[in-house]
């Protein structure tokens, strides 16, 4: 067998070592760094595997050395080996992802979304608030007996207030309820001599009108409270109370005395106008006041007609217009929109 | 009701101007809903024409010679009216016209002009004044001719003073109790007087003092009133030799500011007195009342009496009459007779001033369409105790025209009724419902402002209230004046005490909540409809004779045909939104709505009225129930496309899977048992898309595509869907479904099988028969494709499903899932012929 001589071997390695790094400095994917591995560290027929087959050639004294140099070559082509792998594995992924770029100003997915109506959602603002105040909610039959509705009331026939109470009559002594005040007796029948009485009323209510501020079918919120030692304070905390959780914290109230035949004393409510802040606008008629709901202590007879003895309770109640409420939110001009449902107002809420 | 400024200031010596008194009366109950401004034209006066030549010049032209108190001038006019003897309205020079023209002195063909003479429209009261209401020789249109003013208007007083608009004119809103004692002036100087504590100066009847008061007077008039309760009271006085012409220029100024027509000045001063005093007046004829009798009565059916108004009215007996010897002469309250009215040959006047029945004067009103200032004011409620002292206003008045006769006529058939009525209430229950802390002495002070006399006796309060506080019966009442008067911005503003109550909503409303939510988050939006029902929808709807949603409630008076029924089913509501909304090219459009409908009770809606006026329902039936049977439905109707056109792939639109989807989902999120869908017929839906939903046993309603004819006759292009849902049964089923089950260690193991079966198999069929067959763990069955065509034979179809398998607590061996699947392809062979599209694994 020949024998080599150190220098030589020394140089060869050198020059693998040289030729590696070319390869591997132009190896552009990884199935090319593996073909690069095979061709240097492959057990069979690898380029260091062939240099270290030669080993053996070498004087007996200069082994070890070549045997260290061959494995330190060998570390450092299989550390390079990764090292290119892994930068060309980052070269990919900023590849794809520069390749993967969309317009993100084009529209996204049409996810479908619907929309509340305003009664619907006054409504239920409403009725959570005075859930949180204690109060239960009951809505009542629609189709009304003439007793509730007006007798029980305090409206007996040909009482100038039927007036204001243009009535859907159904037969001779029932109707399509006014207002839904009716559910004062009925609570009050329902639950006597039980107190305290906290309750709204939320629901439909009818009359025969119809122009851009009355519909013949409407709704309202009734509002009734029965205990020992209910005052008008109370009843005045109650709405101020609720006109601020309905209009924002800095709204005020305003009572006039005003006339309901089921309540005495009674009491309109007004709010700072929604659209000037109480300034004065043309809202408000420049007075910076909005009326909203009607109120007042529950008459005497009614207590009586509702089976509890006014001497030894007392009670408030109020009513409200739901559409009145959110015509005032919204800024909505013409009630009937309410009713007609057409998309362009829907999709606004 | 309006109240001129001046005129109110005359009865009370207050401080405030018209916008704090607008104010304060607003505060006080009295909404003032508007302040009609003075007008004010300087240099416009009155004056007297005292020559009219021809101009030189100008044959359209005249020279006029007007005469002021102290001076003469020479005006150049072209009014074709202008006479010698007639009061005009004169601008002098340095008189700015509302137009803006300045008035000075001009020469028109050589003749110097001083001023001018106006017309109601050169003076900017076209459309405020009627100029034939001025003064003989007017014409109606405010533009024709000058204004020619009363023959007593005072010479170089301004004209607006004349005609009444030189005062503010407070218009009050008043409400009904107010209008009981507020609709006069005298009634709302009470309530300043009461406000400002300023003095009273009550007009009073002058020269008159009643010798006797009796039924008759003998050789003028005899007055009998046939029921009590129908006529409490009933006055009046009688002039003779009287002068029948115009009512003075004041008296005209004050009757036009608020709002009435000047007719002859015995009618003017019925008018004035009822302005002034709040006691309508009537006055008649006398010699045209036959017999001089005046009976107060009942109309016999049939009688027919032409009223003032030239119509020819028949009676019933409801009507109550001012009767003579022979017949009906007026209606009670309401209007006169024409037969009696007072014309330039009156020469005796008798002055009626009673106190009617207010639900008899409503319903004549109201029956034959007759509304009059009177008629509102006794259907309102009247002061009883005013019509003598009203009668004798009138007659004071009334005697610069005719001589009145002493005594007078006061029929009091009801003396309790001009009794002050005492109420004793409690000062301290009384700050109890207020919430106020007033002493006793305080409060009867309040009281007092009103005139109400109070006698206080350590907490007791005897209180008496005079007549013309109708409205004024109990303790309530009191409490109302005491709240005005100390100011309803002052009371306090608390909460109620007392034990604490639990707010809740009704069960119901909870799931309508979580319905809304649900379907707004998936692109449903809420409709809210007019309850109605058209008959026209029952036919639109192809409804048989026998359909259940024929059974609809009438209204009896509906405002349209349209709106004559309530509704039966919400979903002609929402075909016509839909309709609506494709006339404006919406065509893509889901919506729900949860409301609604009506149906006529078994056996009639009779009143369950006990004795005394008991109410015999249970407190459930209190609560809930109506003349009709009303159940809420969710509604729900979905047309064009659910999903739009968009760049990432295909638009939707809604078929019955789409809706069917839409109720599962609700079923998914109510947490409902197993839905069961069976094809249904409804004449409204399409034969082969129509289906009705039940779980538990319970219908819940009917889910389908609209029939085309009935999407035609609501006017839709298009498919619809449409489902109806008893709101009621979905709350009795939610939340059934949901209860924990401990969650297993091992995954659950799932086959996608598909066999090839006749179409007329459904798939809840196979549904059950792989359910039955796949062993006892078998917990989802899903069918993910349907397929026929190609490669199927006809009349068949692929079904391919996915089964689910958990066992509890152990893994589950594929052995044993291949003995399962193939178990299910057995049953399915011969339960329906099916045949496995992929051969079993194994």
């Amino acid at each position: 067998m020949e024998s080599h001589s150190w220098q030589e071997w020394e140089k060869k390695l050198a020059a693998v070592t040289a030729a590696f790094e070319a390869e591997i400095a132009g190896a552009t994917d990884e199935k090319a760094v593996e073909a690069i591995r095979q061709r240097y560290l492959g057990r069979k027929g690898g380029v260091l595997a062939g240099m270290l087959r030669t080993v053996g050639e070498l004087p007996a004294a200069e082994r070890p050395r070549a045997g260290q140099l061959a494995n330190a070559a060998r570390g450092a082509i299989e550390a390079r080996l990764s090292e290119r792998s892994a930068q060309l594995a980052v070269a990919a992924l900023e590849r794809r992802l520069a390749e993967e770029q969309v317009d993100v100003s084009l529209p996204g997915w049409p996810v479908p979304a619907g929309h509340r109506h305003p009664i619907s959602i006054v409504k239920a603002e409403i009725e959570d608030f005075f859930v949180s105040l204690g109060y239960d909610v009951v809505s009542g039959p629609e189709t009304e007996y003439d007793y509730f509705n007006f007798e029980a009331l305090n409206i007996p026939k040909e009482h100038p207030a039927r007036d204001m109470h243009d009535s859907f009559y159904l037969g001779e002594t029932t109707l399509l309820r006014t207002h839904t005040s009716p559910m004062q007796i009925r609570y009050m029948q329902a639950h006597a001599p039980e107190v305290p009485l906290r309750v709204v009323v939320p629901g439909r209510t009818y009359r025969r009108d119809d122009d851009a501020t009355h519909a013949p079918m409407f709704h309202q919120v009734e509002g009734l409270v029965v205990g020992e030692g209910v005052t008008m304070g109370d009843l005045k905390g109650t709405l101020l109370a609720l006109a601020r959780a309905i209009f924002g914290e800095a709204t005020a109230i305003r009572m006039r005395p005003s006339y309901f035949p089921f309540t005495e004393p009674s009491a309109e409510v007004d709010v700072t106008c929604t659209v000037c802040g109480g300034t004065g606008c043309r809202t408000c008629k420049g007075t910076g006041w909005l009326e909203v709901l009607g109120s007042g202590m529950v008459h005497p007879q009614v207590l009586r007609n509702g089976g509890y003895d006014p001497d030894r309770v007392s009670g408030f109640a109020f009513g409200l217009g739901i559409e009145r409420m959110a015509m005032l939110k919204y800024g909505i001009e013409d009630l009937r929109h309410f009713y007609t449902n057409d998309w362009r107002f829907l999709a606004q809420f | 009701m309006r109240v001129p400024y001046r005129w109110l200031k005359e009865m009370v010596d207050f401080d405030w101007d018209v916008d704090e008194l607008a104010e304060r009366l607003t505060m006080a109950g009295l909404e003032v809903a508007e302040i009609d401004r003075a007008i004010h034209l300087d240099h416009v006066v009155v004056a007297l024409v005292t020559d009219v030549s021809p101009h030189p010049q100008n044959p359209h032209l005249k020279i006029v010679t007007v005469r002021g108190l102290s001076d003469q001038q020479v005006v150049v006019s072209g009014a074709p009216n202008v006479a010698t003897g007639k009061k005009v309205a004169y601008a002098r020079p340095g008189a700015v016209l509302p137009d803006g023209r300045a008035i000075g002195v001009a020469a028109f063909g050589g003749v110097a002009s001083a001023g001018m003479l106006c017309s109601a429209a050169e003076l900017g009261l076209a459309g405020r004044l009627d100029p034939a209401t001025v003064a003989p020789g007017n014409l109606p249109d405010p533009a024709a001719g000058i204004l020619m003013l009363p023959d007593d208007a005072p010479l170089d007083r301004p004209v607006m003073e004349v005609l009444g608009f030189d005062d503010d004119v407070l218009d009050l809103e008043l409400t009904v109790s107010y209008a009981q004692h507020c609709r006069s002036i005298l009634g709302v100087a009470w309530e300043v007087a009461a406000l400002t504590g300023a003095g009273r100066n009550w007009p009073v009847g002058e020269a008159v003092v009643a010798d006797a008061l009796l039924d008759s007077m003998p050789g003028a008039v005899t007055v009998s009133i046939e029921d009590p309760q129908d006529c409490a009271r009933y006055s009046g006085v009688v002039l003779e030799d009287v002068q029948v012409g115009p009512a003075p220029w004041w008296m005209v100024a004050r009757l036009r500011a608020c709002g009435m027509r000047p007719i002859n000045n015995f009618v003017d001063v019925t008018n004035y007195v009822m302005l002034e005093l709040g006691q309508p007046l009537h006055a008649f004829d006398l010699d045209r009342v036959r017999g001089g009798q005046i009976r107060v009565r009942r109309a016999k059916p049939g009688e027919r009496l032409v009223t003032l108004d030239g119509s020819e009215r028949v009676l019933m007996p409801e009507d109550l009459v001012i009767a003579d010897a022979e017949g009906p002469v007026g209606l009670a309250g309401v209007m006169g007779g024409e037969a009696s009215e007072i014309t330039a040959a009156t020469r005796r006047v008798f002055v009626e001033s009673a106190y009617f029945r207010r639900e008899l004067i409503r319903a004549t009103s109201r029956r034959l369409g007759l509304r009059s200032e009177a008629s509102s004011r006794f259907e309102k409620g009247i002061d009883p105790g005013g019509t003598w002292r009203a009668a004798m206003r009138a007659g004071s008045l009334m005697s610069t025209w005719g001589r009145l006769l002493r005594g007078g006529i006061d029929v009091l058939p009801r003396p309790e009724i001009i009794r002050p009525r005492e109420v004793v209430v409690s000062a301290s229950r009384m700050n109890a419902r207020l919430g106020t802390a007033l002493e006793p002495q305080e409060m009867g002070d309040l009281w007092r402002r009103h005139g109400f006399g109070v006698e206080a006796d350590g907490d007791t309060l005897r209180v008496t209230v005079p007549t013309r506080r109708p409205d004024v019966v109990g303790e309530a009442d009191l409490a109302e004046e005491v709240a005005r008067l100390f100011g309803y911005d002052r009371l306090p503003a608390t909460l109620p005490g007392g034990q604490p109550t639990r707010g809740k909503l009704p069960a119901e409303e909870w799931v309508a909540r979580r319905l809304r939510d649900d379907l707004v988050s998936v692109g449903l939006s809420e409709a809210v409809t007019y309850a109605f029902l058209s008959p026209r929808d029952l036919d639109r709807l192809r409804l048989g004779n026998n359909h259940p949603w024929r059974q609809a409630v009438a209204i009896k008076n509906p405002m349209t045909v349209d709106q004559s029924f309530l509704r039966t089913s919400v979903l002609p509501s929402l075909l016509a939104v839909i309709g609506h909304n494709q006339r404006y090219r919406q065509n893509d459009l889901q919506l729900f709505e949860i409301g609604r409908v009506y149906r006529s009770r078994e056996g009639g809606h009779d009143m369950m009225l006990g004795p005394a006026g008991v109410v015999n329902m249970t407190a459930e039936e209190l609560l809930t129930r109506g003349v009709a049977v009303e159940e809420t439905m969710l509604a729900i109707a979905g047309t064009g496309l659910y999903t739009p056109r968009n760049w990432h792939g295909d638009k939707r639109a809604v078929d019955f899977f789409w809706l069917k989807g839409m109720i599962e989902h609700i079923a998914q999120v109510l947490a409902l048992p197993a839905l069961h869908w069976e094809p249904a017929r409804e004449p409204f839906l399409h034969p082969g898309r129509a289906a009705q939903v039940a779980s538990e046993g319970l219908v819940l309603g009917y889910a389908g595509e609209i029939h085309p004819l009935v999407a035609e006759a609501y006017g839709i292009g298009g498919r619809v869907m449409a489902a109806e849902l008893g709101l009621a049964v979905l709350t009795s089923l939610a939340g059934a479904a949901r209860f924990y089950q401990p969650l297993q260690p091992f995954a659950p193991v799932q086959r996608d099988l598909a066999v090839i079966l006749p179409v007329n198999v459904p798939a809840d069929a196979v549904e059950e028969v792989a359910r039955a067959a796949g062993g006892p763990y078998v917990r989802g069955f899903y069918v993910f494709d349907v397929y026929a065509g190609k490669g199927i034979a006809p009349g068949q179809r692929s079904l391919a499903f996915t089964v689910t398998w958990a066992a509890d607590g152990r893994p589950l061996s594929d052995d044993e899932i291949n003995s399962y699947s193939r178990a299910i392809f057995a049953a399915l062979a011969e339960k329906f012929g099916a045949t496995p599209r992929v051969q079993p694994q194994g």
